[in-house]
């Protein structure tokens, strides 16, 4: 180390501007590095989701991304997956900002009418071991499966989740077309004893993406053609 | 050389000895893949910022050395960062996401660099951040281990007690990081005093670590 006394403050200033303009020149270019494989991981990250919810499918999904408003006002994106030019269904990206942890976002996919065939959690920060009964979809591993090889076709089951599917916002659907609840607060959902508040979140979900489905119905179907 | 490194696993361990970077070791280590995760990101910060200041030690102001160590370290942090979201399973960036960024505000990173790389070569720096990052690496998977265990009977989210359910929430949560972290410790201080006693030596537990310095005991009898 230098002796302390007689370095100018302006040394010292141009010495700290030195190492800053080393670190932002070597950050620079690790950023432009990376920023093709982060994009690319986001993207798989996303189509991963939509294929789990999806019926097989062989368009580009993500080119048919539309941000529609749900009953609510807030934003849903719907995509349209296609089978040799045929409409097999929609995915709806929805999300609520009422869970335990702030905002929990959810993926569902729709069935050409608009019932729901799938529903998973893609995002939340619920209470480990309480909320996530609610959010995940998970097979435990143990060690005597461990060998065992993972059916990828269907999707762990997960009660509070597997409730939403096959209701819409269609004539005749069982559920009442007004906001959806729990059991408790007068609706027909179910929640998990403990996660009232996570178990409301997924039921928030599951109506932004039916009444955002519902209410722009026309449009979306015509996009499919 | 050897025991730069042997050092920060045991006698200095950064976590169980030094105490440093608590806020990552609480908050990780509710199970273990994600301390593992933890662990290297730091270890690798460690070596890249000891690495660095060890080399621009004797070009450094003394007056701003502090102010230039945060910036090399902020610097390998971010690169931790890009490299992690690009490269690493979304399922591990996901849990960690918020506590890359606090590596730069580790108190190992920069007292390490203060303590050790601003006064020795670059090979021994680099062995010293290799070692401390290790020692870190594993005081941040045994907890992570023990915790998942309590938690549910897993080991790196592997089910070993099959036919058994345990479903203590409590300890995949900050309070039961404390717990575990409490018993790490005085399992530790047991061990050093009976190797103390064996070897005839007296030994004192660190003086933040026992009675000596609390008075919570002695408030009642002191009115």
């Amino acid at each position: 180390m230098s002796a302390p006394k007689k370095i100018s403050i302006v040394y010292l200033a141009f010495f700290l501007c030195v190492i800053c303009a080393v670190a932002t020149a070597a950050l620079a270019f690790v950023a432009n590095t990376t920023a093709a494989p982060i994009a690319k991981a986001k993207e798989a990250k996303v189509f991963n989701g939509l294929k789990t919810v999806l019926p097989a499918f062989d368009n580009d999904l993500v080119k048919t991304k539309k941000t529609y408003k749900s009953a609510n006002g807030a934003d849903v994106d719907i995509y349209t997956a296609k089978k040799n030019g045929k409409v097999v269904g929609y995915a709806a990206q929805a999300f609520v900002t009422t869970g335990y942890g702030g905002r929990v976002e959810g993926l569902l996919g729709l069935s050409p009418e608009g019932k729901i065939t799938n529903y998973i959690i893609s995002s939340h920060s619920e209470t480990p071991g309480l909320g996530t009964r609610v959010t995940d979809r998970k097979v435990t591993k143990t060690i005597f499966n461990l060998g065992s090889k993972k059916d990828d076709s269907k999707l762990p089951p997960n009660a509070i989740l597997d409730q939403y599917v096959g209701h819409s916002l269609a004539k005749g659907d069982s559920w009442k077309a007004r906001p959806w609840a729990l059991k408790k607060n007068g609706g027909e959902a179910e929640h998990v004893t403990g996660a009232t508040i996570s178990s409301n979140a997924a039921c928030g979900i599951a109506w932004e993406a039916v009444s955002a489905f519902d209410k722009n119905k026309a449009e979306i179907l015509k996009g499919g053609k | 050389m050897w025991k730069d490194f042997i050092n920060g696993i045991w006698k200095e361990n950064p976590v169980l000895v030094l105490m440093l970077g608590m806020c990552p070791t609480l908050a990780t280590t509710s199970n273990a893949p994600n301390a593992l995760g933890m662990g290297l990101a730091t270890t690798f910060v460690l070596a890249c910022s000891n690495v660095v200041i060890s080399a621009i030690r004797n070009i450094v102001p003394a007056k701003i050395r502090i102010p230039c160590y945060i910036v090399v370290i902020a610097t390998f942090v971010t690169i931790v960062d890009l490299l992690m979201q690009a490269y690493a399973p979304s399922s591990i960036y996901d849990a960690l996401g918020i506590f890359i960024p606090l590596i730069v505000v580790n108190c190992i990173v920069l007292g390490r660099a203060e303590a050790f790389a601003s006064k020795h070569g670059i090979f021994r720096s680099l062995l010293d951040g290799l070692g401390m990052g290790c020692g870190f690496t594993l005081a941040l998977v045994m907890l992570g281990l023990a915790r998942e265990f309590c938690t549910g009977g897993t080991l790196f989210q592997i089910k070993v007690i099959t036919p058994w359910t345990i479903d203590f929430n409590l300890m995949s949560m900050a309070p039961g990081g404390f717990i575990m972290l409490g018993m790490f410790l005085a399992g530790m201080n047991i061990y050093n005093k009976r190797k103390a006693e064996k070897e005839g030596r007296k030994c004192d537990p660190p003086m933040d670590m026992d009675c000596r310095h609390c008075n919570i005991c002695t408030i009642e009898r002191e009115k």
